[in-house]
């Protein structure tokens, strides 16, 4: 009925047609698909939450040891309480600094942690009471940890008016007033933060060291140097020591289950 | 012959000729046509609908997935014991009148209303009948009518008409009255008050659980964060009834049509949509919504700060502006606040507009303005300009005055007629008059011209002293490349052939001035070391190299400045950096001050400091011989580099004293034409990568301004001259967001933020703290991290933490203005004592003396009280004196064992002044205001983030406030509020009752 020429004539226009039909419109929708692969289609969640961890009792492993200290200690002068005779009259006499303690050379107030190798593990917060004392005008102890969201008891067992004023850079910071004899102050810091230094304004020789760690794993050194870590999960990790003038030391440990392992830091002058 | 064959007739078009083909093409054409019109209006022209349909969607299900979780917020405000308490409270208050609420309600509805409505009835057709005769009578000419007509209004009003009236006792039963209109106007009457009555009688029984309910749903608003399922049930059914259309802002004023809401149908929805929350980002609400609670849509639109074709709906490129045919596409992300500065264009600080406010403090410490003029931008020359006109306009007035003067007495004596002698001596006497008051006028202006003198600085260092302060070998190692010697370096990277450095060396050398240095013999590097690092030197100067570096980057990095400086000069400008050596070309009190403030240091310590920063130089570097910087030829060679690289821009040169800047004006840069920025070679190149606009433009002029030089044949000196700074990228963008935003506005004045209140005096003071580096030692905005803040000292020891100097959030609530400008003035607070910091002598840090006009020190202090919405001027409040029992009781808990504020707080003896960390009480009183120190007292967190000053020292007991702790036998009968008593007692202390406060101790 056409020839070639007449159905030419015939789809052009119909091809122009569908050629504007195709090309018309806004593709921002396919376009962004198409960019970001498909992610529109399904949204990504949030952060993916970090595992809640049961520790096996039965398998659990114990770390224990003790941090030396050989060689010169730094020396820090006593503390001079003349400002304040309410402390002087608490003390028979000098009362030496506690910033660095080493009792025939073993290392308190040193902190104890697992740095590395429980990433992505969430673990319940313990349930030991802290306590940092103001007494004698000094914080007793000198250095505490606690897992986040784990509170600290502050009292005040001196006769006289002291502030708590923690100084953080990762939690919040504040300051308050504690009068003699006054309630204790309960306060969990909520993030994680290494050396949180804790001030008395009013006393200002007074510090005190706060660790917040993220897990359970930790301890603080006593007067002998000692420390005990339990319920570990078997597993390698990084032991960390860290005191707070001398620095830090690490140590690779592997654990297997159940085992009691010795673990020992020396720090030298 | 047959016939027929010899008529040979031509076919006949109808009956052999088919048009079928053409038609049925041209149909399919049209039909065609009609359906592509009909499509492409419907879908193509409306892509919007689709967004549209997309957004009730996800939207839709993203209010359903919210739904529950805000359900169950609420459920558990629900059951919060508080909560639980106030609604027992609220039903039982309601219970305890629910019975009275009936009764009046029914004696309202069932008695009053039936009846008052039937009175009102009967009432109103009479008193319609009245009113038209009334009206009759206004209209009517004839005295006799108007009679008649009020004799039928009398005749009305004595009527008497059967009423039938529902029982007020609600019973329903209808009692007949004969009423006259009078008895029905009182019955009305009666009636209507006895509603109110009843009403206000309601609302009485009502009050308390009206109060108690209005308790319950603010604990609810208060404790609930977002929306209520109710308010999201609420935003589902609009959701639901609401039409596909364009969405559009329509500002008349500046003809501005915005539809960009046609597709970002999430940007003012009320609750907070993320980016993806919707799978498309164009559906997020917007990111700032407290900036479109200052800038409401309705009245500024969207493109008015975004830029882009908000008139446009076709696609996304089209309404985005981002094709060439657009002049002004919307700004990226990177750079949106440039949309800030157009109409916040009188401002160095815009609260929130971080990236412009670092574009702009760029351009001031950069020295941008030493060749580019930019409005706002070194104002203080320009206005000494102006000044000085303005001198010589009214010294000219002044003079014709004189000579007129002169001329009228002549007359006046001269003149026969007594009258005309007598108007010339009074046009003499008005004369006189009228130049003593432009005498007043110009010893104002000479003031002002002095104070701007004061304040009118060149960027970089004054040049004319050079032969005294550097080393000569090190300016041309220096001219040639600073970056080089100063990586970071303020002075930046010229294009310079070996042979300019060495004639600009010997121009300046040649013209700066000779002079004598007093001789220093060196001091303790040691403790120079650390009072430079202590006493507020590196809140403005940094040292240490590459990743050693600490301190603040506003003045120059001195790692290696005892290579190049005089030790003898160093001592000198330590000291007092106003101290210069004489200079023939420009008198003293026009001289203008250094930045660099005075720090009152002794000449023992700028020693000490001198030798430390002397030590600081790479092991000896030796610099190639210099003599050629006397070669008088060379100096002459000079003058012309020297000039054309404008120089003097940023120095002081002699000789060159009124040299201009050799830079174009970029005060409207962002709205010049795109074709008259010069992309020379590199414009296809532009358009082919997409940066053929003023941001690549300006990005890569900056990032390499020889760039645009690339490729060209250009003569040595016909090159661009503009130098290297060595910018980093965030710099790069954070300017090009300040030139992008520099336009000139077409919006009028409404649109455009130029307060001529309190506000203007903010604008105004952030000039002069950007000028000096304020926030160098201070955090004046939340979120302000001072130099002093980035010092490793400071950072890791919590007793050098107490060391920051101090926060200035509420400066102007705290001070009274008359001290602060005492203070800024001379911030030792003495004459004579001036080694020393005025308030806080503690701490290590000291607030310099700046080289403020008397302008600044107003400025300044009218910027710190109009922040804090502080009245200028200050009206000293009233203070009850303490009576002879306050003042025992404010001493005991003074010296309380809950309140240890001599602990802290410096005496004046300077034995325990070691220890303190806190200002001495002798001054609160003409230094505070009583309510700040009030507010002080009980939340000194709120006021000074991480102060030593501890929080709940006091405690709420009933309706004032008590110390925590133990309070003293005396105190405990006294029944005022505590911590108004230690403001009142703390503002009436004197150095006796202080003296006796220690005693006491």
């Amino acid at each position: 009925m056409f020839n070639r020429n007449q159905w030419i004539l015939l789809l052009a226009p119909v091809a122009v047609l569908a050629l504007v039909f195709a090309c018309g419109g806004d593709d921002y929708f396919d376009e962004y698909d198409s960019r970001a692969g498909g992610q529109a289609a399904a949204p990504a969640g949030g952060e993916p939450v970090a595992e809640m961890v049961t520790v096996d009792p039965a398998t659990a492993a114990t770390l224990l040891g003790a941090v030396t200290f050989s060689g010169d200690a730094p020396r820090f002068p006593p503390i001079n309480m003349s400002a304040e005779p309410d402390c002087v009259a608490l003390h028979g006499g000098r009362v030496p600094s506690d910033r660095v303690v080493v009792n025939d050379g073993m290392l308190q107030h040193a902190l104890v942690w697992v740095s590395k190798g429980l990433e992505g593990k969430r673990f319940p917060v313990r349930d030991d009471l802290v306590n940092l004392d103001q007494d004698g005008c000094i914080y007793k102890p000198h250095v505490v940890a606690v897992q986040m969201g784990q509170p600290i008891n502050i009292t005040n067992s001196d006769p006289t008016t002291h502030n708590v004023h923690p100084l953080p850079r990762e939690n919040r910071e504040w300051n308050k007033s504690q009068t003699s004899g006054a309630p204790a102050i309960e306060y969990a810091f909520p993030r994680a933060e290494m050396k949180i230094a804790v001030k008395c304004n009013i006393h200002p020789w007074m510090q005190a060291y706060i660790h917040v760690l993220e897990h359970p794993y930790f301890a603080v050194t006593d007067a002998e140097g000692k420390f005990e870590i339990s319920n570990l999960p078997p597993g390698s990790y990084t032991l960390q020591a860290v005191h707070e003038q001398l620095g830090e030391q690490e140590m690779e440990i592997t654990v297997g289950a159940s085992e009691r392992q010795q673990v020992d830091f020396a720090f030298t002058g | 012959m047959p016939r027929a064959k010899k008529v040979q007739t031509d076919p006949d078009p109808i009956t052999t000729k088919s048009y079928s083909v053409h038609l049925l093409v041209s149909m399919v054409l049209l039909t065609g046509s009609l359906v592509w019109a009909v499509y492409d209006e419907v879908e193509v022209m409306r892509p919007y609908k689709e967004y549209q349909a997309r957004f009730q969607a996800y939207y839709s299900r993203f209010l359903q997935e919210l739904r529950p979780q805000q359900a169950a917020k609420e459920q558990e405000i629900r059951n919060s014991a508080e909560y639980q308490e106030v609604s027992a409270e609220l039903e039982a208050a309601e219970q305890a009148v629910r019975d009275r609420i009936a009764e009046l309600d029914q004696r309202t509805g069932q008695g009053v209303i039936p009846r008052l409505t039937a009175a009102r009835n009967a009432f109103q057709v009479l008193r319609s009948e009245i009113d038209a005769l009334r009206y009759l009578i206004e209209v009517s000419d004839d005295e006799g009518e108007r009679s008649d007509l009020r004799e039928e209004i009398a005749e009305i009003r004595n009527r008497v008409v059967d009423v039938d009236l529902p029982l007020a006792d609600g019973s329903g039963e209808v009692e007949e009255v004969a009423m006259t209109f009078e008895d029905l106007e009182r019955e009305f009457l009666g009636l209507q008050e006895e509603r109110a009555a009843l009403q206000s009688e309601r609302v009485d029984a009502l009050t308390e659980a009206n109060r108690l309910r209005l308790e319950r749903d603010g604990l609810m608003s208060e404790r609930l964060v977002g929306l209520g399922a109710a308010q999201i049930d609420g935003l589902l059914a609009n959701l639901r009834d609401s039409p596909i259309g364009i969405q559009q802002i329509h500002l008349m004023d500046i003809d501005l049509v915005d539809r960009c809401e046609s597709c970002h149908l999430g940007i003012r929805q009320p609750v907070e949509i993320g980016r993806t929350d919707l799978l498309y980002p164009v559906f997020q609400s917007h990111p700032q919504p407290d900036l479109l609670a200052i800038h409401d849509p309705e009245a500024f639109g969207c493109s008015s700060c975004h830029n882009g074709n908000g008139r446009a709906t076709r696609s996304v490129t089209k309404g985005h502006g981002r094709h060439k045919f657009w002049l002004w596409p919307m700004f990226y992300p990177e750079n949106v606040e440039a949309g800030c500065q157009q109409c916040h264009s009188k401002e160095i600080v815009t609260p929130g507009g971080e990236t412009l406010n670092q574009g702009r403090e760029l351009y001031m410490n950069k020295g941008c303005w030493g060749c580019h003029r930019f409005e706002g931008f070194d104002a203080e020359s320009e206005q000494l300009t102006q000044v000085r006109q303005d001198m010589r306009n009214l010294s000219s007035a002044r003079d014709a005055n004189a000579k007129e003067m002169r001329v009228s007495l002549d007359l006046g004596d001269t003149s026969p007629d007594r009258e005309a002698s007598q108007r010339y001596y009074a046009r003499a006497e008005e004369l006189r008059l009228t130049n003593t008051r432009i005498d007043a006028e110009l010893h104002t202006l000479r003031t002002e011209e002095l104070n701007l003198a004061r304040e009118v600085k060149k960027f970089g260092p004054s040049l004319k002293e050079i032969k005294l302060k550097d080393r000569k070998e090190w300016i041309p190692e220096w001219i040639k490349d600073p970056h080089e010697f100063r990586p970071g370096s303020k002075m930046p990277v010229f294009r310079l052939l070996d042979e300019e450095v060495q004639q600009i060396s010997a121009y300046l050398w040649q013209n700066a001035l000779d002079g004598q240095l007093v001789q220093h013999p060196s001091g303790d590097a040691e403790r120079g070391r650390e009072l430079f690092e202590t006493r507020g030197c590196m809140g403005c100067h940094s040292i240490g190299e590459g990743a050693e570096e600490t301190g603040g980057t506003f003045a120059a990095n001195l790692s290696r400045v005892g290579e190049k400086m005089n030790f003898d000069y160093m001592v000198r400008w330590i000291h007092d950096p106003s101290e210069v050596t004489p200079d023939p070309a420009v008198p003293d009190e026009l001289r203008p001050r250094p930045i660099m403030p005075n720090m009152r240091l002794t000449v023992a310590e700028s020693r000490d400091i001198a030798t430390y920063l002397s030590g600081q130089a790479r092991d000896r570097i030796e610099y190639p011989d210099a003599s050629f910087m006397d070669d008088p030829a060379m100096a002459e060679a000079g003058l012309a580099a020297v000039r054309h690289y404008g120089c003097a821009g940023c120095h002081e040169i002699s000789g060159l004293e009124g040299e201009g800047r050799i830079g174009t004006d970029l005060t409207f840069e962002g709205s010049k034409p795109l074709d008259r920025l010069d992309f020379a070679l590199k414009t296809h190149e532009a358009e082919l990568e997409g940066w053929h606009s003023h941001k690549g433009f300006f990005e890569h002029k900056l990032e390499n301004p020889a760039f645009f030089d690339e490729g060209k044949e250009r003569e040595h000196l016909e090159r661009l001259r503009m130098p290297n700074f060595n910018l980093g990228a965030d710099e790069i963008n954070a300017l090009t967001t300040f030139l992008l935003g520099a336009v000139e506005t077409t919006f009028p004045e409404q649109y455009r933020f130029e307060p001529e209140d309190a506000r203007a005096d903010v604008q105004a003071g952030w000039w002069i703290i950007t000028r000096h580096n304020c926030t160098g030692c201070h955090q004046i905005r939340p979120g302000n991290v001072s130099s002093f803040m980035t010092i490793p000292r400071y950072t890791d020891d919590p007793d050098w933490a107490e060391q920051l100097p101090p926060q200035l959030y509420t400066e102007g609530a705290r001070v009274q203005p008359n001290w602060l400008t005492s203070f800024l003035r001379n911030p030792a607070l003495s004459d004579v004592d001036v080694n020393r910091n005025g308030v806080r002598d503690y701490l290590h840090a000291r607030m310099p003396t700046f080289y403020f006009s008397d302008r600044q020190l107003a400025k300044l202090t009218k910027f710190f009280m109009a922040r804090d919405s502080q009245p200028v001027p200050h009206m000293v409040e009233d203070m009850e004196p303490l009576t002879q029992a306050e003042r025992s009781v404010g001493r005991q808990l003074f010296t309380s064992d809950a309140a240890p504020c001599l602990d802290c707080h410096m005496t004046g003896v300077p034995s325990q002044d070691v220890n303190a960390t806190a200002p001495n009480f002798l001054i609160a009183a003409e230094r505070l205001k009583p309510n700040w120190t009030y507010r002080w007292l009980l939340e000194p967190a709120s006021i000074a983030p991480g102060t030593a000053m501890p929080s709940e020292l006091f405690q709420r007991d009933g309706d004032r406030w008590v110390f925590a702790g133990e309070i003293p036998q005396q105190a405990r009968q006294y029944g005022g509020d505590h911590a108004d008593l230690l403001t009142r007692y703390m503002f009436q202390m004197d150095s006796a009752e202080l003296r006796r406060l220690q005693a006491l101790q």
